[in-house]
């Protein structure tokens, strides 16, 4: 499993006059969760495709078990909140296409797909079109990719944010699950306060005041996975607390 | 079933319009459907080798312009300096009239096959381009996305994305090359040649004889519905996901 080392990260788009993301120093640890909440446009997006080596810093480094991460890697399993399977591949197709993708044999590559699809609940869907599919459903297949593919890295970017109140919570307790059963390491961008305080072992907030002089807090969370609990509630309010726009951004 | 219908509807009020249309003229350049009927039928041994060839010109002519534009067209629509390149020639090619090399190719090619198919080609080689091209451009980036974070190298997300990402405009291309490779290969086979339902319409004409000129028309109208349905099918076979 790997380590994840962001070094003084910085990312601007090209033709673009501010940067996305600015000066991100962040360890994690072999095995680590980590949830990212903020307001929109502050940069988690670009952060998870950093992650996942679709793009390049402009300054800084990260590194992945102490390389540098130049090119996507095969067991780094990228979760998107739409658009995540191709429509034109049946549930299996897609559950399969990181293995296919990687070389292993299509036989191997659709058993193992298989299992994963009927580990999480979707044996009667294994043929079905992603258009026949519910929004939990998608990314559920979403998630067989990863855990067919045997990932050791999970990212996801809003990965919930399109689904109903129920399959939200449920899609939550499967990804705790998953994640203490399988030990990879996840990083989970949302702007679900609730969530991240569900999913994340650490809590980065990526604050509408994140300038050198605001920079973001990391908060570490003993209550993953216990809502409901004192500790829990009081984190979300802290959170919610971080999160109110500041109201000196604009003079500034 | 229900398409048959359709078929039967369609010519049934196409009939009655004729009809109405040669009483209306009454005359000989417009026969009456009963009599146009009666010649294609008499007319059948003559019509089937002649739309076999045709039929066999087209089919020659579109798997030459799409098998070339195609691959060429999803290149163009991925690639921002193959774009730059090739977009320019392909405006200043494009609005020419294809037809206008007819006489080029007849004398370089002789009035066998080669001409027709080639100038049939050409035509659709470039609305092919365009159309793939665009189609390519316009993939949602997300869908690449999703194949690029697995690691997909270039020929892999041309196969698992681009190509299955445009197959339904492909399709609407093809359908729409349909319909103007049987108008060229009109042209061409009357202007030059002697075989294919073009020869034979004009040369029925030629001779006056108005039931065989229908006769051949009628052949013609169900070559395009044998092509379109040919299309269909294959449109059918290929893209289940929609
Ligand atoms: N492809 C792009 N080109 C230029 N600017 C971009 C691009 N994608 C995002 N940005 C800008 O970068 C900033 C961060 O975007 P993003 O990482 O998507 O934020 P978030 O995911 O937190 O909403 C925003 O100001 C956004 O407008
Ligand atoms: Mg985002």
């Amino acid at each position: 499993m790997p380590t994840l080392a962001f070094n003084h990260l910085s990312y601007t788009y090209p033709g673009a006059d501010n940067p996305a993301l600015t000066d991100l120093t962040l360890n994690l640890a072999d095995g680590a969760s980590l949830a990212i909440i903020g307001p929109s446009g502050c940069g988690k997006s670009t952060l998870l495709q950093l992650a996942a080596g679709l793009i390049q810093p402009t300054a800084g480094t990260l590194t992945i078990d102490g390389a540098p991460l130049l090119a996507p890697r095969r067991q780094t399993a990228f979760i998107l909140q739409n658009h995540g399977l191709l429509p034109w591949k049946t549930a299996l197709e897609n559950a399969a296409l990181g293995l296919i993708i990687a070389g292993t044999p299509r036989i191997t590559a659709f058993q193992r797909a298989q299992t994963a699809l009927t580990r999480l609940g979707l044996a009667d869907f294994v043929q079905a079109w992603p258009r026949e599919l519910s929004g939990g459903q998608i990314q559920r297949v979403a998630l067989a990719r990863a855990l067919a593919a045997d990932c050791d890295l999970l990212l996801a970017d809003e990965a919930l944010s399109a689904l109903d109140a129920l399959a939200r919570e449920d899609l939550q307790q499967l990804l705790l699950q998953l994640w203490r059963e399988q030990g990879y390491t996840q990083v989970l961008v949302t702007h679900d306060v609730d969530e991240a305080a569900f999913l994340g072992q650490r809590v980065l907030v990526m604050t509408p005041c994140s300038r050198p002089t605001h920079p973001s807090t990391l908060l570490d969370n003993p209550y993953m996975g216990q809502r409901d609990s004192d500790g829990f509630v009081a984190l979300t309010r802290q959170l919610r607390e971080l999160l109110k726009p500041c109201p000196h951004e604009d003079e500034q | 079933m229900r398409r048959l219908a359709g078929y039967l509807g369609a010519t049934l009020a196409l009939l009655a319009l004729w009809w109405l249309a040669s009483l209306a003229l009454r005359t000989p350049a417009l026969p009456a459907p009963p009599a146009a009927l009666a010649s294609f039928v008499a007319e059948l041994p003559a019509l089937i080798p002649q739309a076999g060839t045709s039929l066999a010109r087209i089919v020659m002519a579109m798997a030459l312009g799409t098998g070339l534009a195609l691959p060429l067209g999803l290149m163009i629509g991925r690639s921002r300096s193959l774009d730059a390149l090739a977009t320019p020639l392909l405006y200043l090619l494009y609005p020419i009239p294809k037809v206008v090399f007819l006489p080029v190719l007849l004398v370089l090619f002789g009035l066998g096959n080669a001409p027709k198919i080639i100038l049939i080609g050409l035509v659709i080689f470039f609305q092919t381009l365009i159309t793939a091209r665009d189609a390519a451009r316009n993939i949602a980036p997300e869908y690449l996305r999703v194949a690029r974070s697995l690691g997909a190298t270039k020929t892999q997300v041309a196969r698992h994305v681009v190509v299955p990402a445009t197959l339904p405009e492909v399709f609407t291309a093809l359908r729409i090359n349909a319909g103007t490779a049987i108008a060229i290969l009109f042209l061409a086979e009357s202007i030059a040649g002697a075989s294919g339902l073009g020869y034979y319409i004009v040369e029925a004409w030629g001779m006056l004889n108005y039931a065989a000129m229908f006769a051949g028309i009628i052949a013609m109208a169900l070559l395009g519905v044998v092509l379109y349905e040919a299309l269909t099918l294959a449109e059918r076979a290929l893209i289940r996901w929609k």
